[in-house]
């Protein structure tokens, strides 16, 4: 049976952060991923920059990625889940499976790096995601810029003149229980409304929020120039309803105009919706086997600081890339100590 | 004479056989060549042993690897290595995967696009030159500037490791603007047991030195051999070798006090809190009269700031909830990004809390010795029912504008740190991250980069320490010379590379022997002075290489004849 | 105007330009035939001459891939080459050389499409253009 001293399970930002951090520490780690690629959500992102960098950091994920492939130290098993664990805070035996095989490793601390998934749109039945083909979710439109290298809507493939975001879904809803806010959406969207209206400049987009929340560096400035961005309208108003009239292939909205003060009702070429986080649902059963417990708002709760088991990133509370990182480096330092601790 | 060795990397069937066919014949036609196998997993152990054997028997010299993107094999050649019997810089990848075979429309074009990669590969190869790695000791020596919280924490938490920590604070005791911290609103703790435990848990760590009521005055040298010059308020200097520095120096609030907002009855946050800690039975009072009516008007100086409103929405539920205070809470948008925070903001609107989210700026003014606002509430749907709202009251809290202290500008001076835009250590930039700063060695941490809560900044201060231990934990640094180098004969001390040098790695100092302007008939023993590149401070960017007027410096990895040999043209 | 293929020397600095062409071909884009890629550690690594001496040895035109603003991994490498590449446009000028030759694109690490449409669109602007006077 072979021994490693960390497994991390979840090769994401966070959990690729984590591996490099020790690797330079000298500790040789075991990286375990369920799907076929590393990179988790935050590789599917596009460069949202206009004419200058927006500091979105999806670039920075994409570097880490290349630079883990190769390293000695750190051992990637792709197409990867745990599926039991026995054993001691310390002595930690792991079972682990890929398809068909079966294999077992010894480690001294595990690091969770579940991370999250998006809230499922179709959840919001009134939205019309899944139903209507011209509403999609942020992270439908990240990809769609990110593979296809321009925006267009799904319906006939022509460029949407009219674009509405819809903030907090998912979150900070009572009527769902989310009761957090997912603390990205916002400065994401106004970053994709940025970049999207660089490339495309007859574009006009429509943000309706609640509270405009700050995320990534130097938002104050950012911010300022949405505000003075004639094609950008900031609306405090989130709209109950789509409307979808087959005859015209329109999508309507209900909103309150600001100017007017009163009722408005428009037709969007194209909506997308900025869907929370929620935790990845096979991070569910892994915290279970792994015995731990979630917090009020169903994220990973912090586990007891002797029994060896790390948790990092999204999956123990939402967080951009940047906080990600960061947090990884705070997680690499403690699973550091708790290992010179038992030596 | 080079004798290179080719490896065709089928990476796992991704790089069809009639085209490895193709480039293979296309190899045996050139010259220098000393063999051509195919291979698998090359970066596997068993894939780099059979490497090493091919080589040891091929006699090769230098190796070009004929397969995907350079930044597959990097890792397992250029930067851990010596793990085949090479040097690192004599190896090469003719990247046809991604860059010939999926670029092109037809295998046709593919593999003439390929032939020419690989043909100007090997000429790139050919004219690379071996490189040494060189150690640099490192001792376990490391320079906090600023006592304040986070610096307290990263001392403590690198002290644990067996480093020897200076912490150097500028006043007279440590603790920063933590000390006016009076409560934690989500813990039991007692925040003036907590600062006091982590204060003197300081002076009690043997391998920690506090130095106090003293500042940096000088800044010498690179990473690992860093000359601190520190000058006490009496006037005694004294000079501090160390390995690494960690700059935690912190913020300044400035309150506005003109007009109005210098009325007694308007206070700023931490005031507020300092009142909640002290306020006994369950009313408040305010120059000895009791407090009914308080307001909190946020975001008039920063909107990017969670910390304000997050501590509001916390005060303002204690006083409503315990204090018997009628509590309005106004500001543009109600930030309850943090943990756990939409939740607090139900209840303290559920416990009667008013929230006013405005946007035109509140205006105040007196009215029969209390403190009138007005506001127009945006949340009324009607614009005819968006009234002006009045509000009296007995107090006022207002957010203080984050500003750097004013030494930060001396500061990024002598350590020759960038400031970013709104004068706060390093810019935004996302390739730095969170912790490094433009040069090795020196880290940034906490509020002096972007004020925010105390548990982000703990997070940071753990962060930099993870940083830090990564730097010193092997006790030497290894490096190799693919970095820029000067030859001194061509210097003119033009000054422009010391300017340029992004990490400030370029001094201009006595070493070069002779120059080509020493005057006849000097003596071997004049030094001139040259501009020198530290070769472990250089990240080898080759901006200085670049804009050097009298082509003086050499970045090793990357010369002319490598570039030209790049541009694909038979020279 | 025969029809012809521009030979494109494009500087790709490892940070955005190299690796936004590799995920150019993962995503299997097609690039015009005619490219050659020069990967540099960072932009600010380009000489003014290079960029000349490209359309001297015969280079009918020449891209710089770069980093954004407040992007670049060694803080100022993009906007030195910025700086070089209008000095360079100065030169060209008083030579009777067309300005469109020599060009700068910002993109980041993941703007594969990007790139392939920058470097299609130049191929086609050069096409226009017709073949460097001076090969």
């Amino acid at each position: 049976m072979e021994k490693k001293d960390v497994l991390i399970v979840g090769g994401g930002i966070s959990g690729i952060t984590v591996a490099l951090e020790l690797a330079q520490l000298g500790i040789p780690t075991a990286l375990v991923e369920r799907e076929s690629a590393i990179g988790g959500l935050s590789a599917s992102f596009c460069c949202k920059a206009s004419e200058s960098c927006n500091k979105c950091f999806a670039c920075v994920v994409d570097k880490r990625i290349s630079e883990i492939r190769g390293r000695q130290n750190i051992s990637i098993f792709t197409e990867t889940e745990p599926t039991g664990l026995n054993g001691n805070p310390g002595d930690y035996t792991i079972s682990l499976k890929k398809g068909k095989q079966r294999e077992d490793l010894k480690v001294s601390a595990i690091v969770v790096a579940a991370g999250i998934d998006p809230y499922e749109a179709s959840q919001k039945a009134e939205y019309g995601y899944g139903q209507f083909k011209n509403v999609i979710t942020a992270k439908d439109l990240d990809e769609m810029l990110r593979y296809q290298g321009r925006l267009f809507r799904p319906s006939d493939g022509k460029l949407p003149k009219t674009i509405a975001f819809f903030q907090c879904v998912g979150s900070r809803d009572e009527s769902i229980g989310n009761l957090y806010c997912s603390q990205v959406c916002c400065a994401y969207a106004l970053r994709l409304i940025k970049a999207i209206r660089y490339q495309y400049s007859e574009v006009k987009a429509t943000f309706l929020y609640m509270d405009i929340q700050p995320a990534g560096a130097s938002f104050q400035e950012f911010l300022t120039s949405c505000r003075a961005d004639k094609g950008i309208r900031l609306i405090r108003s989130l709209p109950s309803k789509v409307y979808y009239s087959p005859l015209s292939e329109n999508l309507r909205v209900r909103f309150i105009d600001p100017e007017k003060g009163e009722l408005a009702e428009e037709s969007f070429d194209l909506i997308v919706l900025s869907v929370g986080m929620v935790l990845n649902k096979d991070a569910k059963p892994l915290a279970q086997l792994l015995g731990l417990t979630f917090t009020e708002d169903g994220f990973i709760a912090p586990p007891a600081p002797d029994s060896g088991v790390f948790v990092t990133g999204a999956c123990s509370g939402p967080k951009d890339i940047d906080r990600s990182i960061l947090h990884a480096k705070s997680t690499a330092f403690h699973v550091y100590q708790y290992l010179k601790g038992r030596n | 004479m080079a004798r290179i060795g080719i490896f065709i990397d089928a990476l796992q069937g991704s790089i069809p056989i009639s085209f490895r066919e193709s480039i293979t014949a296309f190899i045996q036609g050139i010259p220098h060549i000393a063999f051509c196998v195919e291979e698998e997993n090359l970066t596997s152990s068993e894939g780099l042993d059979r490497m090493t054997k091919s080589i040891k028997a091929g006699g090769a010299d230098r190796i070009v690897i004929v397969g995907g993107s350079p930044k597959n094999y990097e890792a397992s050649f250029h930067k851990w290595g010596y793990l085949v019997p090479l040097n690192p810089y004599l190896f090469a990848v003719a990247n046809v995967r991604e860059q010939a075979l999926w670029q092109m429309v037809d295998e046709n074009a593919a593999i003439e696009r390929a032939k020419a990669v690989v043909a100007k590969t090997i000429r790139m190869v050919s004219a690379s030159h071996a490189l040494e790695a060189q150690s640099l000791p490192l001792k376990p020596e490391v320079l906090v500037i600023g006592g304040g919280i986070v610096g307290i924490s990263i001392a403590q938490e690198l002290a644990k490791t067996k480093i020897n920590v200076t912490l150097l604070e500028r006043g007279k005791g440590l603790g920063g603007s933590a000390l006016d911290l009076r409560k934690f609103y989500n813990r039991p703790e007692e925040v003036r047991k907590w600062m006091d435990e982590k204060v003197s848990g300081v002076s009690r760590v043997p391998n920690i030195t506090v130095i106090t009521q003293a500042e940096l005055k000088r800044l010498d040298g690179h990473v690992g051999r860093f000359q601190a010059k520190i000058r006490r308020h009496d006037g005694t200097e004294t000079l501090h070798p160390t390995s690494a520095i960690v700059v935690a120096t912190g913020y300044a609030a400035q309150r506005e006090a003109k007009g109005i907002y210098g009325h007694k009855k308007v206070i700023v946050l931490p005031e507020m809190g300092k009142l909640l800690s002290e306020a006994t039975d369950s009313s408040l009072l305010w120059e000895g009269k009791k407090v009914e009516m308080v307001a909190f008007v946020l975001d008039g100086v920063n909107e990017d700031i969670k910390v304000d409103s997050i501590n509001a929405i916390k005060q303002g539920l204690l006083l409503q909830e315990t204090l018997g205070c009628q509590v309005a809470i106004l500001c543009k948008d109600v930030k309850v990004a943090a943990e756990g925070m939409e939740r607090l903001y139900r209840k303290a609107r559920e416990k009667g809390v008013l929230f006013f989210k405005y946007e035109e700026p509140p205006k105040l003014s007196i009215v029969n010795g209390q403190i009138q606002v007005d506001v127009r509430d945006t949340a009324a749907i009607q614009k005819k029912e968006q009234w002006p709202v009045s509000l009296l009251c007995d107090l006022i809290v207002v957010s203080e504008a984050f500003t750097p202290t004013p030494e930060t500008e001396s500061l990024s001076g002598l350590l020759k740190l960038h400031l970013g835009s709104r004068g706060f250590l390093m810019e935004d930039n996302p390739q730095l991250l969170r912790v490094r700063s433009n040069r090795r060695g020196i880290f940034v941490a906490g509020a002096c980069r972007f004020p925010q809560e105390v548990s982000e900044s703990l997070i940071e201060a753990r962060a930099v320490a993870q940083e830090v231990i990564a730097l010193l934990s092997k006790g030497a640094y290894d490096y190799d010379l693919a970095v820029a180098e000067v030859d001194p004969k061509k210097c003119a001390v033009c000054y422009t590379c010391p300017r340029l040098c992004p990490h400030s790695a370029i001094t201009v100092e006595k070493y070069a022997e002779r120059n080509i302007y020493s005057p006849p008939g000097a003596g071997d023993e004049t030094k001139w002075g040259a501009a020198k590149v530290d070769p472990v401070a250089c990240y080898g960017c080759g901006i200085c290489v670049a804009e050097c007027p009298a082509k003086a410096i050499t970045l090793h990895h990357e010369t002319d004849e490598q570039i030209y040999a790049q541009m694909g043209f038979r020279d | 105007m025969s029809v012809f293929d521009p030979k494109i020397v494009a500087f790709c600095c490892d940070q955005s330009g190299y690796a936004a062409a590799d995920m150019a071909g993962t995503l299997k884009l097609k690039l015009p035939k005619n490219v050659e890629i020069v990967r540099v550690p960072c932009a600010g690594r380009i000489e003014t001459i290079y960029l000349l001496k490209a359309l001297e040895k015969g280079a009918d035109g020449v891209l710089i891939f770069a980093c954004y603003e407040e992007n670049c991994q060694f803080l100022r490498g993009n906007l030195r080459a910025r700086g070089r590449l209008s000095y360079a446009h100065r030169m060209l000028e008083k030579i009777g050389l067309e300005k469109e030759r020599l060009e700068i694109c910002h993109l980041a690490t993941n703007s594969g499409t990007k790139l392939a449409e920058a470097l299609q669109r130049k191929s086609e602007q050069l096409r226009k253009l017709g073949p460097n006077p001076i090969k």
